[in-house]
């Protein structure tokens, strides 16, 4: 196991490289002078040389690459161009709005997902399926921001039961969650019905029958626990649709995260801010798939000693 | 089913066409899917005919009507009728839709079957570069690849095709790698067809059923993906009506005339949930193992 661990703990530092170089360029294959882009309305020459300087535009591109990530390792990921404070720190204010909202809805939508899974491939067949898979469908097909809209409309204006936006009470977290959760509980219920039906089909499941353990047993504790390690598979991998779902929902419910900081930079052009949103949502990526890897290996003991 | 198997080898590729439209007759999702792309892409060619107003013409004494015998859904903050200009909409999502998975099925196809057709030092590049373009959330790709090439509705085309070829690219991969060592590919081999033959002309065709499945269930994710790019206001530029923007403007009246975003989300609904239903069902009907789409 600590192998494993370690293994994929350094895999995890290429991905970060690879991703690095692909964020830094974004703002050298951007039409134009990188200056022009660092550069706000009604910006003095004196400010023009610091910029130079700060991001070593007069190096050549790997060198200013090599600097870039010293100082990114630094905790130095530059200042924005347009409030002139540091990326870090406006990070570091975003940062826990997107945190909570992006961890409830993937508590929520595993909760939700694996329910309807485990109902609709328990009833196979039946109009419980046929219901909970149609629930599934729309989960996935619908756009989160259109549904923030709907529930915002439904329950904050029509029902008044909870506020419209805000970002401080746990009330406020309820609908912008749910809404970013149906999505990805719609993909873990169909992923969940599918491999709990390929498990109960196994052989060790047809003895347990024959051997005379009850149904709802033998379902919840063999063959749900056998058909989980692909939903967690799906669930690490889908991290960052989860967080790029919550891009739309944060403007839809004004939660001052980090898709609104990337979005309201990205219309201003604050490019330093663009990588570092960018870089930070890719980190969290990375991070999630590596925990979906260990939570992997821990349930499914065959997976860590295949890497041997 | 064996049975089936045994004929397609037989039965020539235009008789196989044909019996697959049977099977679709009597799948009754499969028919309902068929209906509703097939009610787009009319609505898309014949919008001017079927709007029973300009998306454009504005009624300032007519503004934020609630839906009534004039006007079945309504009209926006300019007094538009919100009727027409979903009709209308329905063209740039219809064409973003459409062009952009075809690009990206373009690309995705060619990375894929020259990884999967030559493996080796090719093979671990390309597939790399695929994996971590898949891995990433497409919203983040598309908005990065905006910032780069601008808002509007030829950018937002090239921003969805180079998201979502990945995908495909996987799809190609897989197929033709287990597709090569089929012996008729040796046996054309062996009669001095060259790589480019074989590849193109006899294994291609074979490995592509996958790929038009996948493909259908794209269109609807580009369209949604397009009015989400459009919401975010970087889609097509006003006074073009697309269906992500009427939704981004009628933000600021939500709680005034609600059915400005109420009609719009309903109409991408139904043509997503169409797509999807004619892809659920094409897997069927194509004979694909559900296993090769994952």
């Amino acid at each position: 196991m600590w192998q494993f661990f370690l293994r994929r703990l350094l895999l995890m530092i290429p991905i970060f490289f690879v991703l690095s170089v692909i964020i830094f360029s974004l703002i050298h294959i951007v039409p134009g002078n990188p200056l022009d882009n660092l550069m706000g309305p009604g910006m003095t020459k004196a400010y023009e040389q610091e910029m130079v300087k700060k991001y070593n535009l007069d190096k050549p591109l790997p060198v200013q690459y090599l600097k870039w990530l010293n100082n990114m390792l630094h905790g130095d990921l530059g200042s924005s161009i347009i409030e002139k404070r540091p990326v870090t720190e406006l990070l570091l204010h975003h940062l826990p709005y997107s945190l909570s909202l992006g961890l409830t809805a993937i508590a929520l939508s595993f909760v939700q997902g694996v329910s309807m899974g485990i109902i609709s491939a328990a009833a196979k067949n039946t109009i419980f399926d046929h219901l909970a898979m149609m629930i599934a469908l729309f989960g996935v097909t619908i756009p989160a921001f259109w549904l923030g809209l709907i529930f915002i409309l439904i329950f904050a204006v029509w029902l008044n039961w909870l506020p419209v936006s805000g970002s401080g009470t746990l009330s406020s977290l309820i609908l912008p969650a749910v809404t970013v959760a149906l999505g990805g509980a719609g993909l873990i219920a169909r992923v969940t019905r599918v491999a709990m039906l390929e498990v109960a089909s196994k052989d060790f499941i047809v003895m347990l029958h024959a051997k005379g353990l009850g149904k709802k047993a033998i379902l919840l504790k063999h063959v749900l626990r056998n058909a989980l390690i692909p939903v967690i598979t799906i669930l690490g991998l889908r991290i960052g649709w989860v967080l790029g779902g919550a891009v739309t929902v944060e403007i839809v419910f004004s939660r001052p995260g980090l898709g609104q900081l990337l979005i309201s930079a990205l219309f201003r052009r604050d490019y330093p801010v663009i990588q570092g949103a960018m870089l930070l949502l890719a980190m969290g990526i990375i991070l999630g798939t590596f925990l979906a890897d260990m939570l992997y290996a821990f349930a499914d003991p065959r997976v860590r000693d295949q890497t041997h | 089913m064996e049975n089936t198997t045994n004929q397609n080898q037989i039965i020539p590729p235009a008789n196989r066409w044909i019996r697959r439209l049977k099977k679709l007759k009597n799948n009754r999702a499969g028919v309902l899917g068929l209906i509703i792309i097939a009610g787009l892409i009319i609505t898309a060619l014949f919008a001017d005919y079927i709007a029973p107003y300009s998306y454009k013409a504005q009624d300032l004494s007519l503004m934020n009507i609630p839906p009534s015998m004039d006007h079945i859904m309504g009209t926006d903050e300019f007094g538009r009728d919100v009727f027409s200009r979903i009709i209308l909409g329905s063209r740039i999502s219809v064409y973003v839709g459409v062009v952009s998975v075809g690009l990206s099925v373009l690309i995705g196809s060619l990375l894929g079957a020259l990884a999967g057709y030559y493996e080796g030092w090719l093979d671990r590049v390309l597939s790399t570069v695929t994996d971590l373009t898949w891995s990433l959330p497409e919203i983040l790709v598309a908005l990065l690849l905006v910032a780069v090439v601008g808002a509007g509705v030829e950018c937002v085309i090239i921003a969805i095709a180079l998201t979502y070829w990945a995908q495909y690219a996987r799809l190609i991969r897989g197929q033709i790698l287990m597709l090569k060592n089929e012996i008729y590919v040796e046996a054309t081999r062996s009669l001095g067809a060259t790589d480019f033959t074989i590849l193109f002309k006899h294994l291609f065709p074979n490995a592509i059923a996958p790929v038009i499945v996948a493909a259908t269930i794209g269109i609807g994710q580009a369209i949604v993906l397009e009015a989400t790019l459009g919401f975010l206001g970087m889609g097509a530029q006003p006074p073009l009506p697309s269906w992500g923007a009427m939704m981004s403007n009628g933000t600021a009246y939500l709680f005034i005339s609600p059915w400005v975003i109420i009609f719009p989300g309903l109409a991408m609904m139904i043509t997503v949930f169409g797509f999807n239903l004619f892809g659920d069902v094409l897997v069927d009907i194509m004979d694909i193992r559900e296993d090769t789409l994952k």
